[in-house]
């Protein structure tokens, strides 16, 4: 195949366009350097976002043959194996933006909790970093993209002085608040990448509840208008469509020396050179970019003398708890769309109720599905039909509540990605293999989380609809993949340093999920944001320096 | 970008309101149904049977909801499904459930509906099921049974509004 080799030298190439991508280069490019990114994809169009369709237009527009733009990339498009019967839900977006177009906005800081967890237990290595090195950085990121919220400070989830005004809790919300308060568990405002009033030129929030299928006027975060849109208008931001990375580069200095990619469409190879790459195609993409990216010196993969990248994958384990609760049985039925989703959130509290645990970490819950839904999937749960049937999903009907907790899975040399001995994609490259699976520490963990779960009902005197103990949502399902390429001190044990940059190959930050070192029980994007900030500042000054 | 734009500024000035004017006129209205995957009979038994699970009653039924070929283009996009649905629905015939008068079929539904963990439970599970989303996501369940009027524009989100609701 002709392989067409452009003899520019970039100046940094970011790889992705996502919450880490977009950081990298609207944070590069503000100060003034020049940045090319190769995204796997093109710009959605958020004219065409199915936003304002009903259930049953969306059905009509259904039968008649049209589709929602498709934002999720099809799996056998992209295709991955895992090691059965442990199936991973892998949901990765390829185009502008990647998943923060329809991701679940909760944004949360990270506490000295999260970062020295490991350093307190000693499971696996220590965070290289603590919440006063990442806080600014938070500040940052909440004035420059807007997260609505509370200033409601506790030990496990920090509060701030930049958060927009919350979304008002519904009734079924505030009952659970009061509910959980009676069990001695506090329950505070959510925070969400929501802009509940005009923000930075960001249209406010609309409330009608259907973010997941794409905002139509950007009334939340994403990547696209809140970084790349602004990264362009400096002139310095180049963006490659189409471009699905296959392998970095090693140069003969033992530098980064550039990027080899695919046209998705044309499958046509091609190769850019740079002087410094930033990796942040999500956890498993850039895992996969890093393993397949082998040479001589690097013949597991580029960085990868340490051995850890592809393992030591971690994410969360959830599950949803239903019922109804009794003051609003047969009430009439109100509009409790809001921000979409839950307004409230139930920070990690197992390390300070004085109870001992026989298990690590923690857990925290959201709370979707609460109030008035665009359908009523609990009936099949009620015996019955016909008329009293009918009654009785309309009385439960505006009196749905939920629990959704998060647990943390601890990180484990065995959950790991591989790219060995698979399948090659359609441009030739090996695609992934992930094995997965938890441990003795989260089954102990998610015990708990169903008695509290259960409880909070409980003291709500809800209904509970029929649960089997135990079952858990898939793996991969809480699209907060971390840890396959970690930072740390110890670079016998890491990948990274503290500031996302690779311990074997100075040019190359890698500045997505996979850098965490462990996962917490909280949604990271927030905490990628940040970090990706805070290592581009490293990268810009290093440069200036004429270190890199 | 501009379009964006546009409709922010709308939102502002407009009350909540049914969006459904803003470009998706011309598939607002329903189009005529047609069966893509059962036959005549079929189809007239999978609507007496989707009206007696959620029957009409000052709100209209499943029937009404033409839940009937809600399920038909279910089975039509999966067809694994679908030869399912046939077997049910010959079974169910059998059972003389459509020669039957409306006290039969409910005394037929009443008895599958109890004999949990048999496969007459699993036909009428597996009918209900389909039912409940048929109904549940159309119009008639959804905005006239259930009183759903939301994904609209909204000013602003009040939440709860009752003391009582609260810590």
């Amino acid at each position: 195949m002709y392989v067409q080799n452009a003899p520019e030298v970039h100046d940094v190439i970011v790889i992705g366009s996502g919450a880490a991508g977009g950081m990298a280069a609207w944070n590069l490019t503000r100060q003034g350097v020049n940045v090319t990114l190769l995204d796997a994809g093109t710009r959605f169009r958020r004219e065409e976002f199915w936003t304002h369709v009903k259930p049953w237009q969306w059905r009509e527009r259904v039968e008649r043959g049209m589709a929602p733009p498709q934002i999720r990339l099809d799996t056998n498009e992209q295709p991955y194996s895992w090691k059965d019967p442990n199936y991973f839900e892998l949901i990765r977006v390829w185009g502008r933006g990647g998943k923060t177009n329809i991701w679940g906005r909760v944004a949360l800081r990270y506490s000295d909790l999260d970062f020295e967890g490991p350093a307190r237990d000693g499971w696996e290595i220590p965070w290289p970093i603590r919440y006063k090195d990442i806080a600014p950085y938070y500040d940052k990121v909440e004035q420059e993209i807007g997260v609505c919220g509370g200033d409601d400070d506790q030990d496990s989830l920090p509060g701030s002085r930049f958060h927009l005004p919350p979304a008002a809790p519904r009734c079924g919300e505030r009952l659970l608040q009061a509910a959980a308060k009676r069990q001695g568990i506090s329950i505070v405002n959510q925070r969400r990448a929501v802009v509940t009033k005009p923000h930075n030129g960001h249209n406010p929030c609309h409330y009608c509840g259907a973010c997941g299928r794409g905002c139509d006027v950007s009334a939340f975060f994403n990547s696209t208008d809140y970084l790349l849109d602004p990264a362009e208008k400096t002139g310095k931001l180049k963006i490659i469509d189409n471009a699905v990375v296959a392998r970095i580069l090693l140069g003969e200095n033992g530098l980064a020396s550039g990027v080899q990619y695919f046209d998705r469409y044309t499958k046509q190879e091609r190769v850019i050179r740079g002087k410094r790459i930033v990796l942040g195609a999500s956890c498993v993409d850039s895992t996969r970019i890093l393993l397949n990216s082998k040479s001589a010196q690097y013949p597991t993969g580029i960085g990868n003398s340490s051995g850890v990248i592809g393992s030591y994958l971690c994410e969360q384990v959830r599950f949803h708890m239903y019922g109804f609760v009794p003051e609003l049985l047969g009430t009439k039925t109100l509009n409790d769309d809001g921000i979409g989703g839950e307004h409230i959130y139930m920070p990690r509290f197992n390390h300070r109720d004085g109870k001992k645990r026989d298990y690590l970490r923690g857990y925290g819950s959201q709370f979707w599905g609460i109030g008035a839904q665009p359908g009523a999937a609990y009936a099949k749960q009620l015996d019955g039909f016909g008329l009293d049937f009918k009654k009785a999903v309309k009385r439960r009907y505006p009196a749905l509540v939920a629990l959704h907790p998060y647990g943390e899975t601890l990180p484990r040399k065995e959950n790991r990605i591989t790219v060995e001995g698979t399948p090659l994609d359609k441009y030739g490259v090996p695609t992934m293999r992930i094995e997965y699976n938890i441990g003795d520490n989260e089954k102990k963990m998610i015990a708990e989380m169903y008695d509290m779960a259960e409880g909070v009902l409980r003291a709500a005197k809800a209904e509970i609809l029929p649960f089997q103990r135990g079952w858990l949502d898939n793996f991969g399902s809480a699209i907060h993949e971390h840890g396959t390429c970690r930072m740390g001190e110890d670079r016998r044990r890491s990948a990274l340093n503290g500031f996302n940059q690779m311990h074997d190959v100075k040019n190359l930050f890698v500045v997505d999920g996979s850098a965490f070192t462990t996962a917490s029980e909280k949604n990271p994007t927030l905490t990628i944001l940040a970090l990706a900030w805070r290592s581009t500042d490293y990268l810009a000054e290093e440069m200036r320096k004429g270190n890199l | 970008m501009q379009a964006s734009a546009t409709l922010a500024v709308a939102a502002s000035t407009l009350p909540a309101q049914d969006h459904s004017q803003h470009g998706l006129t011309q598939i607002e209205t329903a189009a005529p149904k047609k069966a893509r995957f059962f036959n005549k009979q079929e189809m007239a038994l999978l609507e007496q049977l989707v009206e007696q699970i959620i029957p009409r009653s000052d709100t209209p039924g499943a029937a009404d909801a033409k839940v009937h070929y809600f399920v038909d283009l279910q089975a039509h996009t999966n067809k694994k499904l679908g030869s399912q649905l046939r077997k049910d629905l010959a079974w169910v015939r059998k059972q003389g459930f459509a020669k039957g008068d409306a006290a039969k079929q409910v005394e037929l539904l009443t008895a599958w509906s109890k004999q949990k963990g048999t496969s007459s439970f699993g036909v009428f599970q597996r009918l209900k099921d389909l039912t409940i989303d048929g109904y549940y996501g159309s119009r008639e369940g959804l905005a006239q049974e259930l009183g759903w009027n939301a994904n609209t524009f909204l000013r602003e989100f009040k939440g709860c509004t009752h003391p009582e609701h609260g810590v």
